[in-house]
Formats: structure tokens, C-alpha cells, sequence
């Protein structure tokens, strides 16, 4: 009898205890989601020290930050992103890349799955005369490292994207050249759906801010444009989750 | 009979009462236990409920009992409030911020000074446990900003990348390897999370399966919110719901509630090694938790509130997620949802998650 009592009793007082921690609801601000929050809020990142103006234009409201990757960034030439808006694109010539490396925690994560820089570029630097015309066999036993599956091999190769008289860039198909930050171009030649998903936000990737100048990663960022697959790997380790009991 | 809820509850508490006395001074019902002369009437000076509870009848060993017990709660306040003799200043400073930070009240009701002597206390004692300089964050939701993430279903490779920058972004418990991010990996070219595995570890992408990743969705119409019994979890004026650690009492309705299984409970305090602590933190995100409580996936609030990517978007090496703001009509999330076929999961339930998923 007497435990009984007690144990009533206990949960008699907890539950007196929940009501009096309940707070009102009328007395907490925000309670509506997309309330107007207090003007003075809205004041306040107005009082914030104002970041030096970089040459890309400072972010709106309370982001005005220097973004590393916008000091590297470079615009895009001939699309326009989500309302007719210029965005950037990462520069993968443009020497050490240290913006793809973010600290987390304790860990320095790569934010692209290539982050490697060109190791032979430029090209002229052999290619003083040109290359010897209509020898691929010949090209692929000196650039081993270059896989050989972009485009096929019915396709007629090198000359779709190199040409002899501009080494250093990338030859588009109206005889224009684009530098090789500018891969996006010649990439968007043929894959023209998956450009307007790049342009738009649904394909690629943004980089550090949602917030502020949209500078994404070039197409050859993530591709290798002679092997253009997602590489296999082991993957991070997952959940341990109890039994049989799998996800959830 | 109709039922009336404040006769109900006040014979509730008349039984609470006689249960008490009953437990504590004996039946009354059952007579005096002991001859009246034992206990001869109010001792002077005393008043109050404790001379009530002393003039009534009582054995010795009973009166002993009692003694003992109160001495005992008073000594176990006592070295709750004044830390022993015997310990370290540090010790000492330790355990009276911690007996400070109890009696602290809720977040949203706390003044800009109470915010500001509770951030203080809670760096302070990050540096007393662990060594390690954090900062803090109070920062309110930004105006004018909703927060939406989209997910693509045919870019995820299942690497994990974005499991693991959360962990050391949000300073997960790495003694029972809490992760808010699933990856679920699915055969065939189908959508049935039923028959999904979210434990693979074998080489990915594998062939023939797709990968789908799930966190919390902060859902415009959270249930979590709605069964919380003490208010310790609510929703910001910028769609993410957020949990007040200190205010949370660790019931888990909420994870009951959640049709997503979003939420993960701490059985322990979570352990983080010093060197591996993330110091950038937000008061309603990735700061210490303790055991005992509810915790969740906030989109990185510490780093969403500041312009940032959360990290899961940031580590993601494919580009498989997409976060913005839905209220910006130029923003990526809103190009996504206006040009790409979306869907939400279980959307019949009316949760109306602020994640979408679609396909190339």
C-alpha cells in the first residue's frame, strides 16, 4: 500500500512540476514562424564594424565578410545564375587552391572530390611548335596519366577540345578559345542540360556561403574531363544501430 | 456523472496530502503509535508547518528517521552549493557554475543580461572541463530569412562525407558515434525506404543502387514541437527547430513524435576529445550537451546564421545538396524548386518538411 501511495504521489508532484516549467505561449517571442522578428534586431547588425570592400561587391546585411572563396573567384562568362544574377566560378589555375580545404572540428575536409592542381600546365612550355597533327596513339603514350574514355573512342578525340595554334586554352566548336577556368564552356557545348542545372543551382556546388557573391566549382573541379565518372570509394563509417533494426 | 477537472484535481491533492501524512507521521487512522506523553506539544519558538509535523505523535526511531533524513538532504545541499573543503579552486569554481547554471530559466526568456552571464558561465566552464576557448553564440533568425535545403537523389554517391562534417562540426558524441545524417542506400532504381539500409560499408557508389540521405527536415508543422510537454524545443522565426538543452527533461516524446526519427537521445554526456572540439558554437546548436537530453539537427545554425553553408552542404563532394533562403526568389533552393520535379518524404502526414528531394 504505502510504495503505491508514494509512487502516486511522486508522479502527483512531477506532473505539477512539468505544468509549472510549461512556459505560456503568449509569453514567448517568435511563436509564429516567420514572424516579424523586433525592429531592434533588425537594427542591430547595422551597428556591426563594416568589412573592408573587397573587389568582389560585400554582402548584404549582417554578412559583410570577406569570403575567401570570392577573392578567387572569377566570373562567369555567357550565363547567368537564379534571376538573371552573375555568379562567380572558382579559379583552378589560379595556383594553390587552399579555399577547397575547410576546417570542421577537428578535421580539414576537401569540399571538392578533385583538388589536385594541374601539374603540367602550361602546355607550351613543351609545345613550343604546336602539336604533330594526327597522331593520338602517339599522345596517349607520352600523357599516360591521361585516361582515355572522353570522349569515346568513335569520337575524333584531342581536336574536339585542343588545338595546335592555342595550346593553353580550350578551343570551342565556333573556332572561339576559352581559358581553362572557363571550362564550363566547352563543357556546356554539348552537355547543355546539365550547364542550365549548373547556372541554376542544381547541379555543382556552392561554395562557403549561402549568403552573399555565389561563387560554384567549375565542372573540372569534380570531373576529370577525360574520365568524367564519380570515382568508387570506401565510404565514411555509418550508424551503429542496435539488431536487426536498420536506419532508424 | 460529468467530469469536473478542478474537483478532480483538488481530491487529487487532499489524497496527496493524507498520502503524506500518512508516510511521513503515520496513520491517522490507525491511532497513536506511541503514548501521548511522548510527544508533549510545540516546542517553543518553533512555528509553522515543521512544529505542526513535530507536535503530532511519534516514536523515537521514527523521530530518528526523520532526523536523519533531513540531515542528509541538507548535507547533500550543502555540498551541492559550497563545493568541499578538499577540492581545487577549479573544482570549486566548476561546481558553482554548474549550481548557477540549474538555476537559470528558459531561453526565450531570458534577458539580453541573463544570455549574456550564461554564455560567460557556459565558456568559462568549457575551459574548466576541457581546456578548450569556445564562443558562444545568441544570434537571433535573421529577417526575412527561411532556410530550405534540396537534396539530389541522383548525385549522392554515398560516401558519407557530409556524416562525417557534421560530426566534427557539431561536436557529436563520439563514445556512441551519434550521427543526425542517414544515408540510405536503395536497390534497383526504386524509392522504398522500407527495404533500405542505412549500415552499408562496402564500396560506393555500388552498382545499381541510389543513395538517399535524410536529417532533420525542419518541418514547417514540426510534431515534435507540438508534444513537447515543457516547451524545451520550438521553432525559430527562420524554420529551424531548435531544442533548449538546459530546459529539456528528457521525456522523448518528441522523438516519438517525429515521423523521420530525426532526433537522437543522450544516454551519457556526450564525449569529445579537447583537440577534436568545434569552438565556433551557437547556444541553440552544436555548444556542450549533457546526459539526459534531446538533441537534433539544426542546419548548422552556428554557421546558417552567419551567411554559411551548413556543413553537411560544404563537405558534400558530389553537390548533391542545395540550401538558401526560400523567401530570396532568386536563390538557388528556389531555382531547384521551381524548375526540378521535388518531393518530400511522407508528405501525407502534413509535416510539411523544408526538404525536398528530386533527380537530374
Amino acid at each position: 500500500m504505502r510504495p503505491r501511495l508514494r509512487f502516486r504521489l511522486v508522479g502527483f508532484l512531477g506532473a505539477i512540476g512539468i505544468i509549472a516549467c510549461r512556459p505560456e505561449r503568449g509569453q514567448l517571442p517568435g511563436t509564429e514562424p516567420g514572424a516579424a522578428a523586433p525592429a531592434a534586431r533588425a537594427a542591430e547588425p547595422a551597428g556591426a564594424p563594416q568589412a573592408p570592400q573587397d573587389t568582389v561587391s560585400a554582402a548584404p546585411g549582417p554578412f559583410a565578410r570577406p569570403l575567401a572563396a570570392a577573392r578567387e573567384g572569377l566570373p562567369v562568362v555567357g550565363m547567368a545564375g537564379p534571376g538573371g544574377a552573375p555568379f562567380l566560378v572558382s579559379s583552378r589555375s589560379a595556383g594553390d587552391p587552399a579555399y577547397l580545404y575547410r576546417r570542421m572540428g577537428g578535421e580539414a575536409v576537401g569540399l571538392a572530390l578533385r583538388s589536385t592542381t594541374l601539374r603540367q600546365y602550361p602546355c607550351s612550355s613543351c609545345h613550343t611548335s604546336g602539336v604533330p597533327p594526327g597522331n593520338p596513339e602517339g599522345a596517349f603514350r607520352v600523357h599516360q596519366d591521361i585516361p582515355r574514355s572522353h570522349p569515346t573512342a568513335g569520337e575524333s578525340g584531342c581536336t574536339n577540345c585542343h588545338r595546335s595554334g592555342a595550346v593553353d586554352a580550350l578551343s570551342l566548336f565556333g573556332g572561339e578559345t576559352a581559358s581553362l577556368d572557363q571550362a564550363y564552356r566547352l563543357c556546356a557545348q554539348c552537355h547543355s542540360g546539365q550547364a542550365a542545372d549548373w547556372a541554376g543551382g542544381a547541379h555543382g556546388k556552392r561554395l562557403e556561403a549561402w549568403a552573399g557573391p555565389r561563387v560554384v566549382l567549375n565542372c573540372t573541379d569534380c570531373h576529370d574531363p577525360h574520365l568524367p565518372v564519380t570515382p568508387r570509394r570506401n565510404p565514411y563509417p555509418g550508424p551503429r544501430l542496435p539488431g536487426a533494426r536498420r536506419g532508424h | 456523472m460529468p467530469h469536473d477537472p478542478i474537483a478532480a484535481l483538488e481530491a487529487l491533492c487532499r489524497e496527496a496530502e493524507r498520502a503524506l501524512t500518512r508516510d511521513v507521521l503515520g496513520d491517522p487512522a490507525e491511532g497513536p503509535i506511541m503514548p501521548r506523553e511522548v510527544g508533549s506539544g510545540p516546542v517553543a519558538g518553533e512555528t509553522g508547518a515543521a512544529s505542526t509535523a513535530l507536535a503530532k505523535p511519534m516514536d523515537r526511531r521514527r523521530a530518528l528517521g526523520v532526523l536523519a533524513g533531513t540531515l542528509a538532504a541538507g548535507a547533500e545541499l550543502v555540498s551541492a552549493c559550497a563545493p568541499l573543503s578538499r577540492a581545487t579552486p577549479q573544482r570549486q569554481e566548476t561546481k558553482l557554475l554548474e549550481w548557477e547554471e540549474r538555476l537559470k530559466g528558459h531561453f526565450r526568456l531570458m534577458s539580453d543580461q541573463e544570455k549574456s552571464e550564461t554564455i560567460a558561465r557556459l565558456e568559462r566552464l568549457a575551459q574548466l572541463r576541457q581546456g578548450v576557448d569556445v564562443r558562444i553564440a545568441t544570434s537571433d533568425a535573421i529577417p526575412g530569412v527561411m532556410y530550405g535545403y534540396a537534396f539530389n537523389i541522383s548525385r549522392c554517391k554515398g560516401y558519407r562525407n557530409c556524416v562525417q562534417a557534421c560530426i566534427n562540426e557539431n561536436n557529436l558524441d563520439r563514445k556512441t558515434a551519434t550521427q543526425y545524417i542517414r544515408i540510405f542506400e536503395m536497390e534497383g532504381q526504386t524509392i522504398d525506404l522500407d527495404r533500405a539500409d542505412a549500415t552499408f560499408q562496402h564500396e560506393v557508389p555500388a552498382e545499381g543502387h541510389l543513395y538517399l540521405g535524410t536529417q532533420c527536415f525542419q518541418c514547417a508543422n514540426p510534431p515534435c514541437v507540438e508534444v513537447c510537454p515543457v516547451g524545451a524545443t520550438w521553432q525559430e522565426p527562420d524554420g529551424i527547430t531548435v531544442v533548449d538543452y538546459d530546459w529539456c527533461i528528457g521525456c522523448r516524446y518528441c522523438m516519438a513524435a517525429c515521423p523521420y526519427w530525426a532526433r537522437r537521445f543522450n544516454w551519457s554526456a556526450p564525449e569529445v576529445p579537447a583537440d577534436q572540439v568545434n569552438p565556433n558554437q551557437h547556444y541553440l546548436g552544436n555548444r556542450a550537451r549533457k546526459q539526459g537530453v534531446v538533441e537534433k539537427c539544426t542546419f548548422c545554425i552556428q554557421r546558417s546564421r552567419q551567411g554559411l553553408l551548413p556543413a553537411c552542404v560544404e563537405a558534400c563532394p558530389t553537390g548533391a545538396r542545395v540550401f538558401g533562403n526560400l523567401l530570396d526568389p532568386d536563390s538557388e533552393i528556389r531555382w531547384v524548386l521551381a524548375n526540378k520535379k521535388v518531393f518530400r518524404l511522407k508528405e501525407d502526414l502534413g509535416t510539411e518538411p523544408r526538404f525536398w528531394y528530386f533527380m537530374d
